[in-house]
């Protein structure tokens, strides 16, 4: 760089990477301009060093100095260069210099965006009206108006749209303005003719006429549309734009009479900002345009069509908005600041760091790049907390606060469209009636009708009315397809595929409400058409891919719902679709989620299905997280937070219920992804003791409350589990309880009931049946103490071994451990060990009649897994036997088997071998309740899923099924033999 | 004899295809005196989707700026490519990326299957160089602009910092066309 640039070279260095454009032409040609300039006598009356005062007579004498056409580009070119590095410094100077003045900073910054956008937009024009001049005189010049469409303030492109009279001249316009983009590459920021690349035919300008024919055949983009709305003249004819305002902009305003331009432009816009609003956020990383500032434009192109409001600069309509909306005023206001703030933000990212939108905050070099951002907006350095990390907080907050905003203002251009929509006389029965209109078949008139709106995603309000409760529109669309003839009605509904093919949010939004009305409505056949035509139109491209995958994220309910209605089939075949690459790693970690949902889907039981049901119902979002139990699992902890947070017990029990319910989905979806035994069962177990012991405190304090009085029951009322759940057995769907009671106080007995009376409505909601093991003997829910151990005491193992059999499995989950210490001495030792010979006597011969009366029933053993030779009651009733014989406090459960191997080394080996078994067999079990039915007779023809899950595959022309139902009878043989064996030593000894 | 050239980078959105196509047209019009337009697809889409980004290189006057004989496709998706296949000149160039684009268009004589993305992430740990990759590749079998108007365009462009990786980048494009035996030319010779 020559010398006399030295000191704009320097300052120009704290400028991102783009500035090496502008420095280049100024190197290569900057001594030429001022040769010139000096040659010409004019070097005094042009700003070289510093920003221009009045740049459009300076740029005439830089042109004048020029020798030939192409050396006047070059110098236009070079002094433009000059003029917009001098333009952004001097901008950047001044916001420094006030930032640190003013106390209202966003007023600073919108007075810095006014002034950059006005100079911007100022040096542009006036060099692009000099490329005209020189590229086409003005007599072969044919009527135009090229207008700067988009926001003037950004600087990364110049978007232009060109409008012309269509006469023959347009062919010399063209050949110019093809010679002014290529001027524009060299010297200024690149320029954009999007608009007329999508409108005209011939190049880069395009007629009213042709902009009218376009119009009339489809609705345009909204992109477009928005930009011809912000079109304002740079260069040509005024009159020429008035035309087009009054001919093209007027059609997307609203007016009485409503129109397709108007409706098709706010769906467009809707579609966007619902899509925008749904969108999860990155945290690594920022970008402006859509994290906020599409947003904003879009609300406010929307409102300003709905009020008629012309103006394009987007702060002054924000403003015109707000006084003609007066019901958002406050929120259009604010909307504006934070508007302000986010594109203050972008633009100085633009000019400092790159000229580019997404800003990855793991870069080392672009956070270097946002600590300049924040110091020129002001931001200090506070402690250890670097000036952009303010920055970055301030800017989520903004981002924050739009969404918000433009979530509180969709719903009013939502009402607009449903009460102006061409469609509105569809959803007024009388008025169907009175045009005549009963006699259109609706869903052939609508395939009809939204022809011209191709590519538009936004069709809830018709979607709503058909799925309005009283039905009348849906019927309606049914019965027209149904009087169809079967070739036309497939026909028919493909063309629903086609259309929504642009819309997988309406078209899936469509086949769930069909699904829904099937029985009332018998819309099987049209909704397995309609299924089948969308799952042949997708191909499995990773864009669909990536429509899909975020139409779960944004829509998880939806998607999951659809997913509830498909059978396996189809199952595979949607997830065939969505199974192929996708490049982008977020798109992809959202579509293993999908992946994930429809694999469980795929897999679960009704049963299973259940809980996921009640899960989706009440937080849709969770499904996302199928894919990542130890996400639930953080959710299901922050869940149980609150239930101790929660004042009241009604919502402490809301809330410990759902902790209950994602607490069960988060283990069964393990259990599906394989985990071990042990561990599904010691994380249920803990679970679901937590839950109950939760519970009865709720309970307990609903109850005091009512009385007036809190009632210490710690060590007087103990509640035991038995059964599966005392063994520590994951997914049981009832609770054997037995709650205790170490009074004879009769107000103490009646308060217990009360207690246990709530406990079980709260149980039973869950699903989950509630038995108390004692109360068909002692005639109440509640079982004194005193009473049980009379009867115990009197009672010989041949009358009582129901009873004695559960409480020797019993595990305390509320009480005292002094209450528990009690109930094992007093109960399990003095009543049951005490006659320990003639209880094992029983248990063991209670096995052996069972294999009995099995043989003789089928003579090949059933395939209960639970009460079959060789089953799971067999192992737990082995067990019962060496916990009495050995007199073990411990549980009985998975782990018993290693408690048993220590007090027995010799029989270290065999108690592995039941151990293996028990676990087999309870795998089994829990896969096939959660992927089949819950129930305990198995069915081998249904053994694919738990094969599948178990990892079973196809070996020596066995399927996976075959073998696992071999393995099968191999356990419960080998358990079958073990303990006959065990039988006969009991007999013995 | 007059010559224009037109390139069309397709893909997904987030590709950086956008940009790729502003430097190889920034180079040719600033540093090497081409004409050149660049032009890019931003529809209604909010995020993401199919991206598309042309540039017209010309030593005359580019009076249309619509691409419709390209003479080289660049496309990192397969839907990309089905999409604008149809749009190649006869003798015109498909380089396509080896793993996003899995089944070759029938017809298309000049085709070249490299791993584009998989290299940047590989290669330089970083697959979002690949359109930088993709500059380099285009660069040499394209050769219209020189290496230095690309690498000087490149350095116009990026954000700060990040210079050397795309540098390195573009080099790693360049070393790819180089060591591109005629066999990955499987569309040459699949169709003899």
């Amino acid at each position: 760089m020559m010398r006399y640039f030295r000191r704009l070279e320097l300052r120009a260095q704290e400028l991102g990477n783009h500035r090496r454009k502008y420095i280049h032409g100024i190197e290569r040609h900057g001594r030429l301009l001022i040769d010139r300039l000096e040659d010409g006598k004019r070097l005094d009356q042009v700003h070289l060093r510093q920003a221009a005062p009045d740049i459009s007579t300076e740029m005439d004498n830089v042109l004048a100095v020029g020798k030939n056409e192409k050396e006047r580009l070059t110098l236009l070119g070079c002094y433009y260069a000059l003029q917009f590095l001098h333009m952004n410094i001097r901008s950047i100077d001044i916001l420094r210099m006030n930032v640190g003045v003013s106390r209202d900073r966003v007023t600073v910054y919108r007075e810095f965006l006014r002034n950059a956008g006005e100079e911007f937009g100022r040096l542009i024009g006036e060099y692009l009206k000099r490329l005209m001049n020189i590229f086409l005189p003005l007599e072969e010049r044919p009527e135009f108006v090229a207008c700067a469409v988009g926001t003037r303030l950004h600087q990364d492109d110049v978007d232009l749209g060109i409008v012309d009279d269509g006469s023959e001249a347009r062919g010399a316009l063209n050949k110019a303005i093809g010679r002014m983009g290529n001027e524009m590459m060299k010297w200024t920021s690149v320029p954009d003719f999007y608009l007329s690349e999508h409108i005209g035919n011939e190049g880069y300008s395009a007629s009213i006429e042709e902009y009218l024919q376009r119009l009339d055949d489809q609705i345009l983009d909204f992109v477009s549309v928005s930009e011809i709305l912000t079109a304002f003249p740079i260069i040509g004819s005024k009159s020429l734009f008035n035309r087009f305002r009054k001919q093209v902009h007027s059609r997307y305003y609203y007016s009485r009479r409503p129109t397709q331009e108007h409706e098709g432009y706010l769906r467009g816009i809707l579609a966007e900002l619902e899509s925008f609003l749904r969108w999860p956020r990155v945290p690594e990383r920022m970008n402006p345009k859509d994290d906020m500032l599409r947003l904003v434009i879009g609300v406010n192109c929307a409102y300003r069509t709905i009020y008629r409001i012309t103006e394009p600069d987007t702060w002054r309509s924000l403003r015109e908005v707000a006084s003609v909306a007066r019901e958002h005023r406050g929120l259009f206001e604010v909307l504006e600041r934070s508007y302000t703030f986010v594109e203050t933000f972008r633009h100085l990212y633009q000019q400092f760091v790159a000229q580019e939108e997404e800003i990855d905050l793991t870069d080392a070099g672009q956070c270097d790049g946002l600590q300049h951002v924040a110091l020129a907006m002001g931001y200090e350095n506070l402690g250890v907390i670097w000036a952009w990390e303010h920055l970055a907080v301030d800017y989520l907050e903004h981002v924050k606060a739009g969404h918000e905003i433009v979530k509180a203002l969709t719903p009013d251009i939502a009402r607009h469209i449903r009460t102006h929509t061409v469609f509105r006389s569809w959803f007024d029965v009388k008025k169907v009636q009175e045009d005549g209109r009963d006699k259109m078949n609706l869903p052939v008139e609508f395939l009809h009708q939204v022809t011209y709106f191709e590519g538009i995603k936004y069709w809830d309000d018709i979607l709503d009315a058909l799925g309005a409760p009283d039905g009348v529109l849906l019927r309606r669309l049914v019965n027209d397809l149904k009087i169809l003839n079967p070739t036309r009605r497939k026909d028919v509904l493909e063309n629903y595929a086609r259309w929504g093919h642009h819309t997988f949010h309406s078209l899936l939004r469509l086949l769930t409400i069909l699904g829904e009305n099937e029985a009332e409505l018998e819309t099987q056949e049209i909704f397995d058409t309609l299924n089948e035509a969308f799952l042949s139109s997708i191909e499995g491209t990773p864009d669909e891919i990536r429509r899909l995958s975020t139409l779960f994220v944004h829509y998880p309910a939806l998607v999951h719902q659809y997913l509830t209605m498909l059978g396996d089939d189809q199952y595979a075949r949607f997830i065939d679709k969505i199974a192929g690459e996708v490049w982008d790693a977020e798109v992809a970690v959202w579509r293993n989620q999908l992946l994930m949902l429809c694999d469980v889907h795929s897999k679960a039981s009704r049963y299973f299905r259940r809980t996921i049901e009640s899960v989706a119902k009440r937080h849709p979002e969770y499904l996302k997280h199928f894919s990542d139990p130890d996400k639930l699992g953080q959710i299901a902890k922050g869940i149980l937070a609150e239930v101790m947070r929660l004042p009241s017990p009604e919502d402490k029990k809301r809330s410990l219920g759902l902790y209950y319910d994602v607490e069960f989905l988060r283990i069964g979806l393990s259990t599906l992804q394989g985990a071990p035994v042990p561990l599904v069962d010691a994380e249920f177990t803990e679970f679901s003791d937590l839950f109950l012991e939760l519970l009865f405190n709720i309970c307990k304090t609903e109850v005091d409350r009512e009385r007036g009085r809190r009632i210490l029951t710690h060590d007087h009322l103990a509640l035991f589990v038995a059964g599966g759940h005392a063994r520590g057995r994951a997914l049981q769907d009832d609770y054997d309880l037995i709650l205790l009671l170490n009074s004879d106080s009769e107000s103490m007995y009646e308060y217990s009931n009360r207690i246990a009376t709530r406990l079980n409505r709260e149980i039973t909601r869950r699903g989950i049946m509630p038995q108390y093991r004692l109360a068909d003997r002692f005639g109440g829910y509640v079982t004194r103490f005193s009473e049980l151990r009379r009867f115990l005491s009197g009672a010989s193992p041949d009358d009582a071994y129901v009873e004695m059999a559960q409480l020797v499995g019993a595990r305390l989950i509320v009480g005292s451990s002094r209450l528990e210490d009690a109930f094992y001495e007093k109960i399990v030792e003095k009543c049951v060990y005490k006659q320990k010979d003639k209880f094992v006597r029983l248990v063991a011969g209670e096995i052996a009649s069972r294999h009995e009366y099995e043989l003789q029933a089928t003579g090949s053993g059933t395939c209960d897994i639970k009460e079959c030779r060789g089953g799971l009651r067999d192992l737990e009733m082995a067990m019962l036997i060496w916990k009495v014989v050995y007199e073990i406090r411990e549980p009985i459960g998975g782990q018993f088997w290693e408690v048993l191997a220590e007090r027995n080394p010799d029989r270290s080996e065999e108690f592995e071998n039941l151990m293996k078994s028990y676990q087999f067999l309870n795998r089994l079990r829990d896969l096939y309740r959660l992927s089949v039915a819950p129930v305990n007779v198995l069915d081998e023809n249904e053994f694919h899923r738990p094969a599948r899950i178990m990892g079973y595959e196809e070996r020596d022309g066995k399927s996976p099924a075959e073998r696992l139902a071999g393995y099968y009878v191999k356990h419960r043989e080998q358990v079958a033999r073990r303990l006959s064996a065990l039988v006969k030593e009991v007999a013995a000894t | 004899m007059s010559f224009r050239y037109e390139v069309r980078l397709s893909g997904e959105g987030g590709q950086g295809l956008v940009l790729a196509g502003k430097i190889l047209a920034e180079a040719a019009a600033i540093y090497e005196g081409i004409n050149a337009t660049q032009s890019q697809s931003y529809g209604p889409e909010a995020r993401g989707g199919a991206s598309r980004s042309e540039v017209i290189l010309s030593d005359e006057d580019i009076d249309f700026p619509k691409a419709v004989q390209l003479d080289l496709l660049l496309a990192l998706t397969q839907e990309a490519c089905d999409r604008y296949v149809g749009d190649l000149k006869p003798q015109g160039i498909l380089l396509v990326d080896e793993d996003g684009v899995k089944s070759s268009p029938d017809g298309v004589d000049r085709i070249w299957q490299v791993p584009i993305i998989r290299s940047a992430r590989q290669k330089l740990g970083r697959s979002i160089v690949g359109n930088i990759v993709a500059l380099g590749i285009i660069t040499r079998i394209a050769a219209v602009v020189s290496e230095d108007a690309v690498r000087n365009a490149i350095l116009a462009r990026v954000p700060k910092g990040t210079e050397d990786i795309n540098l390195k980048a573009f080099q790693l494009g360049l070393e790819m066309a180089d060591e591109m035996p005629t066999a990955a030319r499987a569309g040459a010779d699949q169709s003899e």
